[in-house]
């Protein structure tokens, strides 16, 4: 059972989707199967419920999560009334999303769930942590589409990234835009031993120096080029606490000392730049790192599009695992 | 009118009732809808509600109020349910976890009041409704529609294990249907109960209310009154969001005495002296006494009153289009007419005829005393103007002290000058310290000057 055993050895895991219909519910369903043979108690929930809509709007089957006798579950009050499974409420939290407040229970034999958890990211981790701490030993986050951010490693510890053939009909173009993804997912980690700070520094623009870091004083990404003698006056190495964009390493790039330069950002969700304008600035000699790094499990592919069109689901994972140098799954072959 | 309503018209009302720390959301709701209330009896019997658990708040039970604390917590705002209940609504299985909880925990805090040796208020045992939502006596709270409850609900399950996929989906609905049975049967059943769920959880909310209010009470020196007719007497009375401001720059604050009876009393005192913050803490015990709470000072008897009436400047509302005076005749008008209808309130006027000329407001203000004297209203009231002739004891802030020394005074320090103890004078006449403050503040020495050659 591949990837199963190395997804337990972590306490939270959130599948994502690059896209609707890449497969990321197949994925977890997969996963959920295999991994009740494990004897390790597992709690599931999602982010918000925006995947489960625009399903609803396109019709697409729903994405019901079928799970085993005796995992926990976090769904909302309206979900948890129409689900089919026997399962027994062990709590009702006074956190409510738009359909309800938000009932964890047990289930009782094997069923299906349609899961609408916390709808923002600060309660999710408060309920992951809830969740491990009254016995889960993994909490399995469902990701909503354009919610990537949950995917950030200060969630969940762990992810697993479907793609498939929605992303592009050309499984050189599903390659060239997966493999940037896990490109991004796998920034190395920058080397200081501020990362605590780091952690700590809620806003702002910092110089990374020997001694710590210096707050550049800088508000904003969009002011970079009026404040270049500040962004530079202690240091190259620069920590972003915010998102940066295909702007910044534009500028950044720009600079005659780049390759002295090291980018730090928080995790790899807050980087919004274009592959092309971030390999300009590697090939010039730039350095991007992350505070917090993923740790990217599996990647799974669905190579049927809900448009109707099919890739070879061999040749995909084969071209892909060669790109990313990792294994990637069908599940539906496995 | 109720708490919620008077800490939008009090600050420092507001800035309590924001420190008391609830456990429960019923426990707030329930302690924010207090009427006020003159009625000796029932605010003796919170009085001595809060002198019981003032005792039992002890350092040495630290972790059993802990406890009692984290089961209140657990105790969520049931009425709703219970209200459709009442009106024959069929509840959910979730509403039947939230009544199985609630059960649950005021067992744990019936138990935990009767170890703390708290015997005024008793929560009644929930048991058996309890037992109606653990059929199988586990005692575990968690909840589902149990197989003990319906024979063919358990035989449907069963079924469900052995069945084919696509069976499956007819036989969720066979279980939806009859599982509306069951729900309908235990409705029926818990809406005996509804009255005493009710009861329990109001008791929750007082105890909720106790814990909360008396581990404030302690932390801030608050004390119990004593309710006289005559007179009303606070020693070291102090105002929690002055104070703690003020603490919190280093600074200290100075507690005061007021004393006044069923009369007006004039009070006057430089600009900055505390004249508005006495006005505003008399307001603050007064309620406070009237809610059955302890109020803030080391000491107190305190004379019920019918209502107070407030002209603060605290919160004074200008969106109403009425320019300053006119609001303000207003609001003293509808003071005076009350006060003449037969009304026994507390007046409470800080600058009294503040937005006029002296020689009107000076009018206006002996005019009122007048009122309240043959009414015997007991009414504080501040003011600047000199030259008021209606009869009244009068009240004067100390003021400045004069060892003063070379460090420079600011807006942050210069209470440390200043002694805001209140004491009798025999006639009104307003100190004349503006300017001296000023100079002490460090205005521009030209325009002080300027303001000097102003002064005959």
């Amino acid at each position: 059972m591949p990837f199963v055993e190395n997804v337990l050895q972590y306490s939270s895991v959130a599948f994502v989707g690059m896209d609707k219909n890449s497969g990321k519910t197949e994925a977890m369903n997969y996963f959920l199967q295999k991994a009740s043979k494990y004897n390790k108690s597992i709690a599931l929930t999602s982010i918000g419920i925006d995947g489960e809509q625009k399903d609803q709007v396109t019709s697409t089957s729903k994405p019901e999560i079928t799970i085993c006798e005796g995992d926990i579950f976090l769904t909302s009050e309206r979900f948890y009334q129409n689900r089919k499974i026997i399962s027994e409420i062990i709590d009702l939290s006074s956190d409510s999303t738009a359909l309800g407040r938000l009932v964890t229970a047990k289930a009782l034999n094997k069923g299906k769930v349609l899961l609408a958890g916390p709808a923002d990211t600060v309660t999710l981790k408060s309920h992951i942590d809830r969740l491990n701490a009254i016995g889960a030993d993994i909490v399995v986050v469902d990701g909503a589409l354009s919610r990537l951010s949950i995917a950030s490693p200060t969630i969940t510890q762990s992810l697993v990234l479907s793609t498939g053939a929605v992303v592009s009909h050309l499984i050189d173009d599903i390659v060239k835009k997966t493999s940037y993804q896990v490109d991004l997912i796998r920034i190395e980690d920058c080397e200081t031993e501020f990362l605590n700070d780091m952690n700590n520094s809620k806003r702002g623009i910092y110089n990374i120096t020997d001694k710590g870091l210096v707050d550049t004083e800088i508000d904003s990404v969009f002011t970079l080029k009026n404040n270049k003698s500040k962004l530079f006056e202690e240091s190259k190495r620069i920590y972003f606490t915010g998102a940066i964009n295909d702007s910044v390493i534009e500028f950044l790039t720009l600079q005659k000392f780049v390759d002295e330069i090291e980018i730090v950002v928080r995790d790899f969700t807050k980087v919004f730049v274009s592959p092309r304008v971030l390999a300009a600035f590697r090939r010039r000699g730039g350095r991007i790192t992350v505070v917090n790094s993923s740790k990217l499990v599996a990647v799974c592919v669905n190579p049927i599009s809900p448009l109707g069109y099919k890739v070879s689901s061999e040749d995909l994972c084969d071209r892909l695992s060669q790109t990313i140098g990792q294994d990637v799954y069908d599940v539906k072959k496995l | 009118m109720k708490i919620k309503n008077w800490i939008k018209r009090l600050s420092s009302l507001s800035y309590i009732v924001d420190k008391i720390d609830f456990s429960s959301s019923i426990g707030k709701y329930v302690f924010m809808n207090r009427e006020y209330s003159s009625d000796a009896d029932e605010l003796n019997h919170w009085y001595d509600l809060q002198d019981e658990f003032v005792k039992i708040n002890t350092e040495e039970n630290k972790t059993k109020i802990e406890s009692l604390k984290s089961y209140i917590r657990e105790i969520k705002d049931i009425r709703g349910t219970l209200l459709s209940m009442q009106n024959g609504a069929v509840v959910t299985e979730i509403e039947l976890y939230e009544i199985k909880r609630v059960a649950y925990y005021s067992a744990k805090i019936g138990e935990m009041i009767s170890s703390l040796g708290f015997s005024k208020i008793q929560i009644e045992s929930l048991s058996s409704v309890f037992d109606i939502l653990d059929p199988l006596h586990t005692n575990v709270l968690s909840f589902y529609i149990y197989d003990e409850y319906s024979s063919k609900i358990k035989e449907l399950r069963e079924r469900l294990k052995t069945s084919a996929d696509e069976c499956i989906e007819a036989i969720y609905s066979e279980i939806e249907k009859e599982q509306f049975v069951v729900l309908t049967a235990l409705s029926d059943e818990l809406t005996d109960y509804t009255k005493k769920i009710n009861n329990v959880i109001y008791n929750i909310a007082i105890i909720d209310f106790l814990v909360a209010a008396t581990t404030f009470y302690i932390s801030k020196g608050l004390t119990r009154v004593v309710l006289s007719s005559d007179t009303t007497k606070i020693y070291s009375m102090f105002n929690p969001l002055v104070m703690d401001r003020i603490e919190s720059g280093g600074e200290r604050y100075q507690k005061i005495d007021v004393i006044f009876g069923n009369e007006p009393t004039l009070i006057c005192g430089a600009n900055m002296s505390g004249k508005s913050v006495v006005l505003n803490s008399v307001a603050l015990c007064q309620l406070m006494a009237q809610f059955g709470m302890y109020v803030v000072a080391e000491n107190a008897e305190i004379m019920l009153k019918d209502t107070i009436y407030l002209s603060l400047n605290d919160n004074s509302a200008i969106d109403s289009g009425l320019s300053s005076f006119g609001q303000e005749i207003l609001s003293i008008n509808n003071i005076v007419s009350s006060v003449m209808d037969g009304t026994n309130p507390l007046v409470l006027i800080d600058e009294a005829a503040r937005s006029t000329n002296p020689l009107e407001g000076a009018a206006i203000v002996s005019a009122l005393i007048d009122v309240f004297n043959q009414n015997n209203t007991s009414a504080l009231i501040t003011t600047h103007y000199s030259g008021i002739e209606a009869k009244c004891p009068n009240l004067r802030v100390r003021g400045i002290k004069e060892n003063i020394t070379t460090e420079e005074i600011t807006l942050a320090n210069i209470n440390r000058y200043i002694d805001y103890s209140l004491e009798q004078c025999e006639v009104n006449k307003a100190p004349q310290e503006a300017i001296r403050i000023a100079e002490m503040l460090g205005v521009n020495n030209l325009f002080i000057d300027k303001i000097k050659r102003y002064i005959k």
